[in-house]
């Protein structure tokens, strides 16, 4: 299986040489106890390692473990066998788990829930050419029917309110402190993990105080389930196996962050996720046509069953420009409905909007999708010379309705196949985030009011800076 | 060996000039007066300083009428792995092992740093400036080839595009004669063929058939045809034929292998703009030099 990580994210020290000084470092780094003499290390007939000290002790050797956690966090070796990083997380896997859940005992069988993300359904949806209330109901069919243990089907468009909200309130706040902290502004997207990534590893301290703190819908949606949802159910977080389906594989890489699993109960936020394209193929095993399918009435958390669909507006990729820039346009500047007007600068992927009022600029806020762009962003900031108050930046050109998880054809129609993508997705009812009812209520009475510390602890997260292992690397003319 | 010493000490750019003749060539020389550049073994490049277009292309004796003009230190942190000079003559751009390319514009009393080019993962193989002077296009062990825009004003470089078509090491980009066409060579045995579409860079042709790396590649002055030499020990001259039907795409086919006259690898290829004769470096210790041979006709 080929996995299509973002372009940025695969440009990211991604090599098949392994040079001698680029061996893999994790099992080097492990707790040296200071010993008086040199170990003797022995080998048993099973392959396992004993040390023998000098009063003739032996003691195990742990085998050195690499996870995917550990191999993103490294710059030590460098590898693409994409095979590693992906086969703790796919439909295979899914399917196994499930397995072994129906077959598990009462007590410990775990609720299943399935997070499907809106851009993954308008993608399902242009396939089987179906529209997206049809879509959403047979594909609540179908994965609940999946290993028959699947117990709910949510939207993450639900999760998403929560991240657009906390933004709109943190970039305020950043604006508003921009004087005393040069770096609070520009406060660039955090929902795209291909990009936080990328800024992990190459530019480091520099760019992560930009950053917005705020979690992306998939990470507040696990928060929800393993948190609320988890409650609710009279369960603890790690009786829950939540599932999400994503446009792309880069969001694999972000479930399995450590900021994300949960100390106390040793379990994930989000346990599996799985790529659009995965469930066409899981549909495919089953040998289940979508549109065969009997349509299920939607699931919600707050357990009313939903009536419709809705969406929000700003493109495919959440609509956080949109959102912050006129939620900051009535907070900052008293301006309400502000319009926005996009301009293209270099190319599509790169575009400006601006508020101006008696010809002064008052917000000046940028969309950049795609490495190139991300490039010359990153070197503007470098340089002092970056104009812009936010960015909402992804990974992949054109957002993420063309994330490397979706259901693509080959060729030239590719194209029409993301426009229809597009006209699917947007063809949704939009909503204000501030108007959902669900929305207040959760805030209200779990997450212990608009603004608490608990909101803030559980909405928010925080980026590391990814040390680069400087290692001697053999030139190669 | 004392070469090596000096090649991890020595991480400068290196330009040379006629003794005398500092500062007489006229910018804007025709292409057979360009300075030629040459990659020596202390790994600094040399870049010949252009000279007056009224004079015919000097043969130099060796060892005798050259001085170095300048040491442009402090530019790179490591290897310098190639160095061009922009087609104006006033602005020369180097490629280093350290993952960035520098521009320096050509002053009076000598030159200086106006850009450095960041981006790239790990070394950059090659750099090379289109013929209209506005994009440059650099290439390195990350498998990619990036094309930047040249801003005149600001004297500021915008990444255009990154492409990751190949799938290894990619060694030297080269730039068409006349269009914005752009030729990349790889460890991935392939040499690649990138044109503008709509708002980006697109890989428009894969030459395949070399069994090893391709070290680099040359082209014809008409553009028609570009030769490209091989770890592989052979030489390929590839040529552009029209596509089926309007406004499909040239496909280019092999034309001619040259093979059982080098010894070891080649690692560089020229093809002489003035008297098409295709001169080769390779790993046996010798310069070849090859001419067309005009086929009988029947």
């Amino acid at each position: 299986m080929a996995a299509r990580f973002s372009g940025v994210l695969q440009l990211t020290d991604l090599d098949d040489f392994i040079a001698p000084s680029q061996e893999c470092i994790k099992p080097v780094k492990v707790d040296k106890k200071p010993g008086k003499a040199a170990a003797k290390i022995r080998i048993e007939a099973d392959g396992s390692y004993f040390q023998v000290n000098q009063d003739g002790e032996a003691q195990k050797l742990e085998k050195a473990k690499i996870t995917l956690n550990d191999c993103l966090a490294c710059s030590g070796c460098i590898t693409s066998a994409e095979s590693v990083l992906v086969s703790q997380q796919s439909h295979g896997e899914l399917c196994k788990v499930l397995a072994l859940n129906k077959a598990a005992a009462a007590h410990e069988q775990k609720l299943v829930v399935v997070s499907v993300s809106p851009q993954s359904r308008a993608s399902l949806a242009a396939r089987c050419k179906l529209g997206l209330l049809e879509t959403a109901q047979k594909l609540t069919t179908f994965l609940k029917g999946l290993g028959k243990c699947v117990h709910h089907v949510f939207d993450t468009t639900f999760s998403r309110n929560f991240s657009l909200l906390e933004s709109q309130q943190e970039f305020v706040r950043r604006f508003q402190r921009q004087a005393e902290d040069k770096k609070a502004l520009p406060m660039l997207a955090s929902a795209c993990p291909g990009w936080i990534c990328y800024a992990e590893k190459t530019h480091g301290s520099f760019i992560i105080p930009h950053i917005s703190t705020t979690k992306s819908p998939q990470q507040v949606m696990g928060s929800l389930v393993k948190g609320y949802f988890a409650e609710q159910q009279h369960l603890p977080p790690d009786r829950i196996y939540h599932v999400t389906v994503m446009p792309c594989y880069d969001k694999k890489l972000e479930a399995s962050r450590p900021d994300f699993f949960n100390q106390e109960y040793q379990t994930r936020d989000v346990d599996c996720v799985i790529t659009t394209g995965e469930v066409l193929k899981l549909l495919e095993q089953e040998g289940v046509s979508l549109s065969d399918v009997d349509p299920s009435p939607l699931d919600t958390m707050l357990g009313r069953a939903a009536e419709e669909l809705s969406s929000h507006r700003g493109g495919g990729s959440g609509g956080f420009l949109e959102h912050i820039f006129t939620h900051a346009a009535r907070q900052l500047f008293g301006i309400q409905g502000a319009s926005i007007h996009y301009r293209p600068l270099k190319n599509k992927d790169f575009q400006e909007v601006t508020l101006e009022r008696d010809g002064q600029v008052l917000l000046h806020f940028a969309l950049a999708y795609g490495f190139r762009n991300i490039q010359n962003l990153v070197q503007k900031l470098k340089r002092g010379k970056c104009p812009y108050h936010y960015v909402e930046v992804m990974a992949c050109p054109s957002g993420c309705l063309n994330g490397g998880g979706q259901i693509k054809l080959e060729g030239e129609s590719s194209k029409e196949e993301l426009q229809q993508v597009e006209r699917l997705y947007e063809s949704l009812r939009a909503e204000m985030p501030e108007e959902n009812q669900a929305v207040r209520e959760l805030y209200e009475h779990w997450l212990g009011g608009w603004g608490s510390e608990r909101a803030l602890q559980v909405l928010h997260t925080q980026y590391h800076a990814v040390e680069r292992a400087s290692s001697a690397l053999s030139i190669k003319w | 060996r004392e070469w090596e010493r000096e090649r991890e000490r020595d991480r400068t750019v290196r330009v040379w000039g006629r003794e005398g003749e500092w500062g007489t060539g006229k910018p804007g020389p025709d292409r057979e007066d360009m300075g030629r550049e040459e990659r020596d073994a202390h790994g600094a490049g040399r870049a010949l300083s252009p000279v007056s277009p009224h004079r015919p292309c000097p043969c130099p004796v060796p060892g005798s009428g050259w001085a170095c003009r300048a040491v442009l230190a402090d530019g790179h942190q490591r290897t310098v792995r190639r160095v061009a000079w922009s087609p104006c003559g006033q602005f020369l751009a180097s490629a280093s092992f350290d993952g960035t390319t520098c521009v320096w514009r050509r002053h009076e009393h000598g030159f200086e740093v106006v850009a450095t080019l960041e981006g790239h993962e790990n070394e950059v193989k090659s750099v090379a400036w289109a013929p209209s002077g506005s994009l440059l296009a650099t290439c390195s062990r990350d498998k990619s080839v990036w094309v930047w825009e040249v801003d005149e004003e600001e004297q500021e470089f915008e990444c255009v595009s990154v492409l990751s078509a190949h799938s290894q090491d990619v060694k030297h980009v080269v730039w068409h004669p006349s269009q914005e066409l752009l030729a990349s060579a790889s460890y991935d045995d392939t040499v690649r063929l990138y044109r503008e579409d709509e708002d980006d860079w697109v890989c428009c042709a894969t030459l395949e058939g070399h069994t090893s790396t391709v070290w680099a590649v040359a082209w014809e002055r008409s553009g028609q045809r570009l030769v490209s030499c091989s770890d592989d020990r052979t030489l390929c001259v590839w040529q552009r034929s029209q596509g089926h039907g309007a406004g499909s795409e040239h496909s280019w086919q092999c034309v001619c292998t040259l093979s059982g006259y080098h010894g070891r690898s080649i690692y560089d290829v020229a093809w002489c703009h003035l008297t098409g004769a295709v001169a080769t470096a390779c790993g046996d210790d010798a310069v070849r030099v090859f001419e067309e041979v005009s086929p009988v006709s029947p």
